[in-house]
């Protein structure tokens, strides 16, 4: 007598979702925000473009702890990849905004970033022949603020990185993964990463402390979501990043702190789990962590420092 | 003189003016936008199920991921604002009950979302720490030397997850005590205490949290709003209606007005008619008076222009009115001259007769008789004359003839 034991894998709710090969963004609207994503004229003294923070041949971010002001003098927080922020729900280290509109506009007007205002903007855009021209045949209204906004938006919903490995793995390829990466997987949900790090941007739509077990080594006098709610339980809150990419959008955390993954792994192990990894969870949590990294316009995503111009 | 011709134009130009504002008025006013409202409030129904269903999967562990939670708290935030901004569009909405609701609704959901962003920060640990207490249950170390009551953690843990009773609750914080108090503790026990008091604390929080949410009053406001909506709808409408009617009785005033001009217009009309008749009948008879005038006053010219004796009529300011060519040659005027000229020019010295017998015989229509006059030609010289009077009136005019013969 045989007992054919058959092991039905139970199906666990799966927190994880592969990104869409493609968006529906507008092509014309595309091409004129990925225009203005590269023009000096967005920022007050002409000398950035949204491109200068997240140029997008460097996984969409500056590779700097933090991100420096317009002005030289004041030192912002870590400026996060732009890549797949189309699938994040709040802006923001703190989630500020809550729409990619509202964020745009924003990050032109502070004074510490673009520091543009909409007057001098529309003059400097009205005066391009150029602009008037293409955004009369792509928007009935012409140039005006809301299309400049609109045009942008559709350019940054295009950011995707699509095609990861572990996306591949997550669409039924069993063999985009490794073993030790398949290994590395169980043991990022297992250890709760997934708790907070998940849904199709594995981060992004949630909000946490930093520093749920233990207080994190640096937390520079920086509020984080209190200063938009002025709620006592959210000093030190900040919104849950995605991991999409994060190999190559070192150095990590809000503040920068982080330099490398393999640091950062850790400190969320011992602040917000609880838990002290050994070497071989590490190792095996960075191998699966490499594979997030996707393709923007078929080509892997890389990062690394910006020279300065 | 001119006003009164005018009023009928201006009294319909006045009623039409009235007809087009009433008109303006009865149309329903912000149907589109009612209409607008009435889909927001469907749409915020419908979202807020999808939250609480997504919430209470959540508290479950069923929830694979908070995206569509996420997704639907953002749906919401969306559609509050355009609540918002429907509610307050038009300057007739604005400060009304109605748009106080909505203000009211929007906030309430405002409140609502955030407590959501709450409730999924807590509930993503608790379930981390839950599914951690849960495994190392599963995988008791026991060649580690614990405290022999350790398995009663784990039992006190599934009751507390259970019900999060207060006393449950002092009892693990008390096993948690006094397993830190254990030495040569196993690294995954420090964990596990960590976890252990986390749960004690955050869930009775969560859930409290959680009750918090189910008994926001989303469903009254909504149905406060929708009441509001009803009322507005039905106070414009009422206003639209009360215009309709006063259209209705303008409109009425026209007609009437228009049917009393016409019938008024066929009256004069028909006079206008008889009176233009008997017009001409009596221009006819005028003129056929006038033809038997003629004829006769033709037929006394050729008779008198034939006579040789000098025949002039005068009025009754004794001038000249006609001249035949007898008188021409007896007095050697002409009757262009002549005409209109006073007939004391032709009888100088008899000026006491002509008054008598011309201007104060007034109505003697009789035959004088001739008298024996002294006459003057145009030359000067003088004559005798034998002149016979005969009168005549017409109308109010009266005439007199002379009949002049020379001796």
């Amino acid at each position: 007598m045989v007992w054919l034991c058959l092991a039905w894998p139970v199906f666990a709710l799966e927190s994880l979702a592969p990104l869409p090969l493609s968006t529906n963004v507008d092509e014309a609207k595309r091409q004129l925000g990925e225009r203005l994503f590269h023009d000096n004229k967005l920022s007050a003294q002409n000398n950035r473009s949204c491109a200068s923070c997240h140029p997008l041949d460097h996984a969409a971010m500056d590779g700097l702890p933090r991100a420096e002001a317009n002005d030289g003098t004041h030192s912002l927080r870590n400026t996060p990849s732009l890549f797949n922020v189309g699938f994040n729900f709040f802006y923001n280290w703190d989630g500020v905004v809550s729409t990619l509109e509202a964020h745009t506009e924003k990050v032109m007007l502070n004074p510490k970033v673009m520091n543009t205002s909409w007057s001098a903007l529309l003059a400097s855009l009205q005066a391009d022949a150029d602009y008037k021209k293409a955004f009369t045949q792509v928007y009935p209204t012409g140039l005006i603020k809301e299309n400049i906004v609109d045009a942008m938006v559709n350019f940054e919903r295009s950011l995707i990185t699509p095609n990861s490995r572990f996306d591949q793995f997550l669409r039924g390829n069993q063999h985009a993964l490794s073993d030790s990466e398949q290994q590395g997987y169980r043991l990022f949900t297992s250890l709760g990463c997934a708790a907070c790090h998940q849904g199709i941007n594995i981060g992004g739509n949630l909000f946490q402390k930093f520093g749920v077990f233990a207080q994190p080594k640096s937390l520079a006098k920086d509020p984080g979501r209190y200063s938009v709610t002025n709620n006592e339980r959210d000093k030190g809150v900040y919104r849950v990043p995605s991991l999409r990419n994060v190999a190559v959008t070192a150095p990590y955390f809000h503040d920068g702190s982080a330099a490398t993954l393999a640091e950062a792994v850790d400190t969320m192990a011992h602040d917000q789990l609880g838990r002290t990894l050994s070497e071989q969870e590490r190792n095996l949590l960075l191998e699966f962590l490499t594979t997030l990294t996707g393709e923007y316009q078929g080509k892997p995503v890389v990062g690394g420092v910006v020279t300065s111009q | 003189m001119r006003l009164p011709a005018y009023r009928p134009l201006f009294i319909v130009a006045g009623l039409l003016t009235a007809l087009t504002y009433l008109w303006h008025e009865s149309t329903s006013p912000d149907l589109e936008r009612r209409h607008h409202l009435q889909e927001i409030l469907r749409i915020i129904e419908l979202h807020d199920a999808e939250l609480m269903r997504d919430i209470l999967l959540a508290r479950a562990g069923l929830l694979p991921n908070y995206d569509a939670l996420s997704k639907t708290g953002h749906a919401l935030e969306t559609i509050s604002q355009d609540l918002l901004s429907a509610s307050q569009s038009s300057a007739e909405m604005a400060d009304t009950p109605l748009a106080q609701s909505a203000q009211q609704l929007s906030q309430t959901l405002q409140a609502k979302l955030t407590e959501v962003e709450y409730f999924k920060s807590d509930n993503a640990l608790l379930r981390n720490s839950m599914t951690y207490f849960t495994k190392v249950g599963q995988n008791l170390d026991v060649k580690a030397k614990l405290p022999a009551k350790v398995e009663r953690l784990w039992q006190l843990m599934f009751s507390f997850l259970e019900t999060p009773e207060a006393d449950l609750a002092q009892a693990i914080q008390r096993e948690l005590a006094s397993l830190e108090q254990h030495k040569s503790l196993p690294p995954e026990y420090t964990s596990l205490i960590a976890h252990g008091r986390l749960i004690v604390d955050l869930l009775p929080r969560l859930d409290v949290s959680l009750r918090g949410i189910i008994q926001i009053p989303i469903a009254d406001k909504l149905a406060a709003l929708q009441a509001e909506l009803l009322q507005y709808s039905m106070s414009i409408e009422k206003r639209a209606q009360t215009y309709r009617l006063m259209l209705y009785v303008v409109a009425l005033c026209l007609v009437v007005y228009l049917l009393y001009q016409f019938v008024r217009l066929r009256l004069s009309n028909e006079s206008l008619r008889r009176a233009h008749e008997q017009l001409q009948q009596e221009s006819n008879e005028r003129l056929h008076a006038e033809i038997a005038l003629r004829a006769s006053e033709e037929r006394l010219r050729s008779m008198t222009d034939s006579a040789h004796e000098a025949i002039i009529s005068v009025d009754s300011l004794a001038k000249v009115v006609s001249w035949n060519r007898g008188a021409e040659a007896m007095f050697g005027y002409s009757e262009t001259t002549m005409l209109g000229q006073p007939l004391l020019l032709l009888i100088p010295e008899h000026d006491a007769y002509i008054h008598d017998s011309i201007l104060t015989r007034k109505s003697t229509n009789t035959d004088a008789g001739a008298v024996q006059l002294q006459g003057q030609r145009q030359d000067g010289k003088g004559f005798p004359l034998e002149l016979s009077l005969s009168s005549w009136s017409r109308g109010n005019d009266f005439f007199h003839d002379g009949n002049y013969s020379r001796h």
